[in-house]
């Protein structure tokens, strides 16, 4: 008998996202997930920034940081460094992590922490009604852009493989059991691990619905055989994967697009520490000072 | 009655342009006036460019332990015209003049130089350059030129200024010692030569069983850097900004010995970031920063409001607003330090006003975080961080430091991680240790740690908040220092308040105040904020003329005394990126004072 079943992974409270939302496969694909690997509620932490998708961390009942929007990642920063043994699950909108806080996203995957970074990719700001995201696409008629987005979707894989994300893995909120598996490797991995989970808002968006986009799914390492150690076919697959909304049968590639081991930044550190580590009592480290 | 000897004291100016070897120069004579027996101080000054433009040590050499590091200068040796011009005007006649030969050549310097004169001030055209070339064949070696001629003037020991030149440019290899000890010689050379005895100010016999084992040498950011691991801070976290660069300078060096890391972040709000993380996972953690930092941090200074994490944010102060004058003095972030960031937010800040306070401070600061659950920023400022000191080891004596409770049980009624207690202090946990878990939230939430929104719950968490931080003006190590006059009937003249580096400049100037025969209360408050009612209640029932002297343009302590208690002083400020002098103060105070008597 298992200690965990996905239930155990739930806090009290009751979700606030709307009836529909794809957020509820994420969160049963999280628990899911845990329940597998069976790690203690108290021994992760969950860390998130602010949105609808940001609420993750409230509904789960492992420990868990609902930070500030855009923030997550420096503040899960903090949490790895200071307990290298706590695993770190960071769940985000494309708007936290994409619009506001993609600074800090450019440096945690370059500097190869180890975390898993879990975008919940409606391509839109859904909590504050309805704006534009990085990721909405070319025309996306959001409260501030009544005329139409101008610019394109930020292509959020081809991103993370530029910024050198260790594992950048792509699935959608209608598959269960796809996205359980690209979470769980996500989890397995060592590095920065990047998983956007294609997961539209019921409310704003009535066009993307989660049984189309199922439908039309197309495994880029069973099908296509792509090999995510190579970085430029691991580039040339996410160029390709963008564009699935050009019709309503264009193909969605998921699948890990890259994977690639290098050592993360908490064995760099360890490392250092290990070389230069000659523990030192306070009053040794004094006489750097004296006179 | 028998007059008791003044102890010796004696400061020196070394100027010139940043590049000319000035803050080295400031360095090397501390060290070796400090081995010397004596204690010393070095102020610094420097421009926020690599090379050109004023930059001064101001080298204070005393028997005593060093109360201001800024004052009048006895001695003042400027490289360049610039300097030369910045440090000679209003110099009391007795201040020694040495001034380079080719910084005074012509039109303004010229005549500054012949005023000078003429005002009966001794000075001296001093060859500095001239004598680099021609001894040591280098003009790189002019600052240590002009070592050697204060060595001569003060009849310090060439052999430690010699060692102590040595240290400094160790590293560089063997030639630039050879260089700078010949440059060195010629110094002290040129002093015997053409400076008379009577115009030399030799220092006191060496002072016997003043050992160098007994202190150490410290700026004000390394010792919130020690003071930081003295608390038992773990993680680190940092963005390059001057005058705070220094703090994480010091803690990437000892961070690995201590079984903790120092992590450069991509910008503050990454810093303060990464240390909220590293709180709630169980490390005590700490930023350092300066004012553009600090705006940069201020939604997360909320968020450790809101979930009531331990935190340590270090404000090493400078000119501002926006980027200001970043080399330069200024106390102008205090209201920002306090009040900054939406919302109504609970935090604790603490001034330290000496080298050894930065480190107690910081311990403070720690334990206040750990205690109260909150944010604690420590406000410093840049000329405090860049000030050399000798300090006392008893200074640095293993402090007492609090850690928090951490709560470790079984999820039962017990545990609620917001619980309203008498205190307003609730349970805390960290990752691991038992099987209660939560989530931190910057949203509302109720007691058990889930959002809520209801009016009652609303007003029951704001309430715990604020209480917690209702005491802790008896709670705090003495929270203000005071200063009194021996008690007797005799009315007092004025009340005076000064924080930061600001109150050791004036602790000097109630010393000459009182000389004069004024009697004045003096409070100076490491804890500004709670602001310390009960002291300056108390304070402002002593005195009736009360004045708070700090640098910045509003008066921002001040307008926060008349905010929070019965105090209505006067504000003095200064804010024009240098400190002010004890003799300023001193000046301005007497003219209030008298002013008020006549009427
Ligand atoms: C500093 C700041 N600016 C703006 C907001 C308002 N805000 C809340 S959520 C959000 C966007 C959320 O978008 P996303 O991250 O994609 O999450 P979603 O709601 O779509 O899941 C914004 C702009 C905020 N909370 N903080
Ligand atoms: S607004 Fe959209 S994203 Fe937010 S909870 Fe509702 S359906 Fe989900
Ligand atoms: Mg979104």
């Amino acid at each position: 008998m298992p200690r965990y079943i996905p239930h155990d992974y739930r806090s009290p409270l009751r979700p606030t996202w709307c009836k529909g939302c794809s957020f509820y496969n994420v969160l049963a694909a999280l628990t899911g997930v845990l329940a597998e690997k069976q790690i203690d509620p108290h021994r992760l932490n969950v860390i998130s920034g602010i949105g609808c998708s940001s609420r993750m961390t409230l509904y789960l009942n492992t420990f868990g940081m609902h930070t500030i929007h855009g923030r997550a990642l420096p503040v899960a920063v903090g949490s790895r460094l200071a307990n290298p043994d706590l695993p770190v699950i960071v769940a985000a909108g494309d708007g936290d992590f994409f619009s506001i806080g993609i600074g800090h996203f450019v440096h945690a995957a370059r500097k190869n922490f180890d975390m898993t970074v879990i975008c919940l990719d409606n391509r839109m700001y859904a909590m504050t009604k309805n704006q534009a995201s990085p990721t909405s696409c070319v025309g996306f008629r959001g409260t501030l852009t009544p005329w139409g987005k101008t610019s394109v979707p930020l292509n959020v894989l081809e991103f993370a493989i530029a910024c050198d994300a260790t594992f950048v893995a792509r699935t959608v909120a209608g598959l269960q059991r796809h996205m359980q598996e690209m979470i769980g490797l996500g989890l397995g991995h060592r590095g920065f691990s990047f998983i956007e989970v294609i997961a539209p808002c019921r409310t704003f968006d009535r066009a993307a619905t989660l049984a189309s986009l199922s439908s039309r799914v197309v495994d880029i390492n069973r099908e296509n055989r792509h090999d995510p150690v190579d970085k430029k076919a691991a580039l040339a697959a996410a160029v390709k994967a963008l564009d699935y909304d050009a019709s309503d049968d264009a193909p969605v590639h998921i699948g890990v697009f890259r994977e690639s081991a290098v050592p993360t930044f908490e064995e760099q550190i360890a490392n250092i520490k290990k070389t230069h580590k000659k523990k030192s009592s306070f009053s040794s480290i004094l006489k750097k000072y004296s006179l | 009655m028998r007059q008791s000897v003044p102890s010796f004291i004696c400061r020196i100016a070394i100027s010139g342009e940043a590049g000319d070897g000035i803050m080295s120069a400031g360095d090397i004579l501390m060290k070796a006036a400090a081995r010397e027996g004596f204690d010393v101080a070095v102020a610094k000054s420097f421009p926020s460019n690599i090379r050109g433009g004023y930059s001064r040590s101001l080298v204070t050499i005393a028997e005593k332990p060093v109360v201001s590091p800024i004052g009048d200068c006895a001695v003042i040796c400027a490289l360049s015209s610039n300097a030369f011009l910045r440090d000679t005007p209003c110099l009391s006649p007795r201040t020694l003049v040495l001034v380079e030969t080719n910084a005074h050549a012509d039109g303004v310097c010229r005549d500054r130089f012949d005023r000078l004169i003429a005002a009966g001030l001794t000075v001296f055209s001093v060859p500095v350059l001239r004598l680099a070339r021609e001894t040591a064949g280098n003009s790189v070696v002019k600052s240590t030129v002009a070592l050697g001629i204060l060595g001569g003037l003060l009849a310090l020991g060439s052999a430690s200024l010699r060692s102590a030149t040595a240290e400094r440019f160790g590293e560089k290899g063997a030639e630039l010692i050879e260089l700078n000890r010949i440059a060195l010689d010629a110094g002290f050379r040129w002093v015997r030569r053409h400076i008379d005895r009577k115009h030399r100010l030799p220092v006191p016999a060496r002072r016997a069983g003043y050992a160098r084992k007994e202190r150490f040498v410290l700026e004000g950011n390394q010792a919130v850097a020690l003071g930081a691991i003295a608390a038992g801070c773990t993680f680190f976290a940092s963005y390059p900004i001057t005058p705070a660069t220094a703090v994480g300078e010091a803690l990437s060096h000892l961070m690995p010995a201590c079984g903790g890391i120092a992590y450069q972040a991509e910008d503050e709000i990454a810093a303060l970031g990464a240390a909220i993380g590293a709180s709630f996972t169980g490390a005590k953690a700490m930023t350092a920063t300066s004012g553009p930092g600090l705006s940069l941090m201020q939604e997360f200074l909320g968020y450790a409001s809101m979930a009531e994490l331990p935190v340590v944010v270090v404000d090493v102060q400078r000119a501002g607003p926006s980027t200001g004058m970043p080399t330069n003095h200024g106390q102008e972030d205090l209201l920002a330090a306090i009040f900054g960031s939406h919302g109504e937010t609970q935090r604790i800040v603490i001034a330290p006003a000496t080298v050894e306070e930065c480190f107690s401070a910081t311990v403070t600061a720690f334990n206040c975080a750990e205690r109260y659950q909150c944010p604690v920023i420590v406000l410093s400022d840049g000329t405090l961080g860049m000030t050399g000191k000798t300090v006392a080891k008893s200074a640095l004596k293993s402090p007492r430091v609090v850690n928090r409770k951490v709560f470790i049980g079984k999820d039962d009624k017990r545990w609620l991680r917001y619980r309203l207690t008498d205190s307003g202090i609730s349970p805390l946990t960290i990752p691991g240790l038992s099987s209660v878990t939560y989530r931190a939230t910057g949203i509302e939430h109720n007691e058990d740690a889930t959002p809520a929104a209801t009016p009652s719950e609303r007003c029951a968490q704001n309430a715990k908040r604020c209480n917690k931080l209702r005491h802790i003006e008896t709670e705090f190590d003495n929270p203000v220092l005071w200063d009194l006059e021996p008690a007797n009937d005799a009315p007092l003249d004025a009340g005076i308040c000064a924080w930061g580096l600001t109150a050791l400049i004036a602790r000097e100037a109630v010393v000459s105040l009182r000389k004069e025969g004024f009697r004045i209360a003096a409070v100076y408050p490491r804890l500004l904020f709670p602001v310390c009612i009960e002291a300056f209640n108390r304070w402002a029932d002593l005195c009736e003329l009360q004045i708070v002297v700090e640098a910045n343009v509003t008066g921002q302590f001040c307008s926060l005394l008349r905010m929070n208690t019965r105090a209505r002083p006067r504000s003095l400020t200064v804010s024009r990126g240098e400190p002010f002098t004890p003799s300023e103060i001193t000046a301005c105070i007497r003219s209030i004072i008298t002013g008020e008597r006549a009427g």
